[in-house]
């Protein structure tokens, strides 16, 4: 583990710093050039956002609706309980070169399941090249994504909800408080730990998630969909460009780090109020 | 009452219409498995079951060698899988048990090494790989798997390790065993459920996993599934019935697994994600 984890990472913050063709040993220094290049090269902006699109969209799409399926789930006296909850959880063991495989599928244009539906319901003028237009590539990835990452955040809530003493409702409706009510004063705070956590996964997955775009749309068209990621993939083997490869590894180290604790501070604090 | 049943009534109505839209995609690519492009096309969601033909799944067995490729994600998975197991739960009983503060810092790096997504490293990863003349086997492959997965098997184990009461691994001390004799006799029987629920979860990621043997595995010869998969897509993209029939052999060894264990990969991810 320490010779193929914390090697890897700390010579990549060393190359960052240096000027490499990948090939020879040599390499010189040449300080934060590399960041500098980074910084002016024309796709990163593109990059910066696609990524941003990705996990706040996800993020909060998979919490809301994760967290609206748990609650229907957590009903007493649903009969087929299990058969739902292995049916949301299905995706999430597929493999991610399946799930983008069948996703590329349902966005082709004229055949594909969402324009075959669009027709269904007379709407063919909205149709489009859905993985091929650089306005709402992000959008359909993202749409995947969610349908793919829901299982994992729908069980912790799940486990979260039982948790929760059903004495807490009962004297709720005692009280006389509606199901709304409810939800607000009870569940929700009561949900706290587990809302932290499933913030925290979803975010981490999607900031680390590469398979899965990549087999989707391969960064594409052009490189309106590439997150970090596969901007990093790209610069390393693509067009062999180490030094940016490695700079931009280094700030997103450093981003991830950051944005990961100071969540976890800030959640934990809301926790205890 | 009757109100109240109505309710009930709708809001089961609305769980099923909302999962039959959340499997759609399933469905849609399970059927068309067994269809012929032109139905494909013309009508997704029709399944006729007297034109049903095995055809296409014969036919990427066959001509995208799944015999072979089963064989080396299989052994990939066990591999890395059993040294998962066997490092993971070893590192993880120092730290569960001895108090002391290097320990404690390296728990905290360890568990913050979660959330480092692995394309960071991916370029010296690959550099080294060859200079070790690892970088085109099996057991390079299952190495950086091991790796990259480890911090989260410590976590997962660390976790579970120290809800075993004290007293026990105390005892074993008093009766006169060693770190290791505690360790074999006392906790490997004792942390079964979580080593199960490792096992369904590692074997999953390291199976579903495209990157590291994307980069690392480029011989012809020598795919994985996933890899494999991919790389049919260019071949086949006219006929997209051959690539689903393709997705359900890809996907059938870990369902079935998925299928068995199902009670251990949703309480060990619950269990590791509350303790945190």
């Amino acid at each position: 583990m320490l010779v193929l984890f914390v090697i890897p990472v700390f010579q990549t913050f060393w190359l960052s710093l240096r000027d490499w063709n990948g090939i020879s040993a040599e390499s010189k220094f040449i300080g934060f050039d590399n960041f500098l290049a980074l910084m002016r090269s024309n796709s990163i902006m593109q990059t910066i956002i696609s990524t941003l699109q990705l996990f706040t969209l996800g993020t909060l799409l998979i919490n809301c609706i994760a967290l609206g399926i748990s609650v229907a789930l957590d009903q007493k006296g649903l009969i087929n309980k299990n058969v739902y909850k292995v049916v949301y959880f299905l995706p999430t063991v597929l493999s991610p070169v399946v799930v983008a495989l069948i996703w590329r599928a349902m966005y082709f244009t004229d055949w594909g399941v969402i324009d075959t539906v669009l027709k269904y319901l007379g709407l063919s003028n909205l149709s489009r090249v859905w993985l091929g237009d650089p306005g709402v590539v992000m959008i359909c990835l993202t749409i995947a994504y969610v349908w793919y990452q829901i299982g994992t955040t729908m069980v912790i809530y799940l486990a979260g909800l039982q948790n929760i003493p059903t004495e807490l409702y009962e004297s709720a409706m005692i009280d006389g408080a509606g199901k709304v009510q409810q939800f607000v004063a009870i569940t929700f705070p009561m949900l706290a730990p587990a809302i932290t956590i499933n913030v925290l996964f979803v975010i981490v997955n999607a900031l680390k998630t590469f398979d899965f775009p990549f087999a989707l749309t391969e960064g594409g068209p052009e490189y309106f969909s590439r997150v970090v990621t596969l901007q990093i993939y790209f610069y390393a083997f693509r067009g062999i460009k180490y030094g940016l490869g490695t700079a931009l590894s280094v700030v997103y180290t450093l981003f991830i780090l950051i944005l990961s604790i100071s969540l976890v501070r800030i959640l934990r604090k809301r926790e205890q109020i | 009452m009757r109100v109240a049943n109505n309710r009930r009534l709708l809001q089961e109505l609305a769980l099923v219409v909302m999962t039959g839209i959340f499997i759609l995609p399933l469905y849609y690519a399970v059927i068309n498995a067994f269809k012929s492009q032109t139905n494909v096309s013309l009508h997704p969601f029709t399944i006729w079951f007297d034109t049903v033909t095995f055809q296409y799944i014969i036919d990427f067995f066959i001509h995208r060698q799944y015999a072979r490729t089963l064989f080396y994600s299989g052994s990939i998975t066990v591999l890395a899988v059993a040294l998962i197991i066997s490092l993971c739960s070893l590192g993880a009983f120092p730290l569960a048990n001895v108090r002391s503060r290097i320990f404690k810092i390296y728990y905290i790096a360890i568990v913050g090494a979660i959330v480092l997504p692995f394309e960071i490293a991916l370029i010296p990863l690959v550099v080294m790989l060859k200079n070790l003349h690892l970088s085109y086997t099996v057991l390079g492959i299952a190495l950086v798997h091991t790796a990259w997965n480890a911090p989260f098997a410590i976590f997962l184990y660390t976790g579970y390790m120290r809800t075993i009461p004290r007293e026990l691994e105390e005892a074993a001390r008093l009766d006169g065993c060693g770190m290791l004799r505690t360790y074999y006799n006392l906790y490997i029987p004792l942390i079964k459920p979580i080593t199960a629920a490792c096992v369904i979860i590692f074997a999953t990621w390291v199976w579903n996993d495209f990157l590291v043997a994307y980069v690392a595995l480029r011989n012809p010869q020598q795919l994985t599934m996933q890899v494999n998969l991919y790389s049919s897509l260019g071949k086949y993209l006219q006929q997209y019935n051959v690539l689903f029939a393709g997705m359900i052999l890809v996907c059938l060894p870990i369902l079935i697994l998925f299928l068995f264990m199902q009670k251990h990969f949703i309480k060990g991810l619950t269990a590791g994600a509350i303790k945190g």
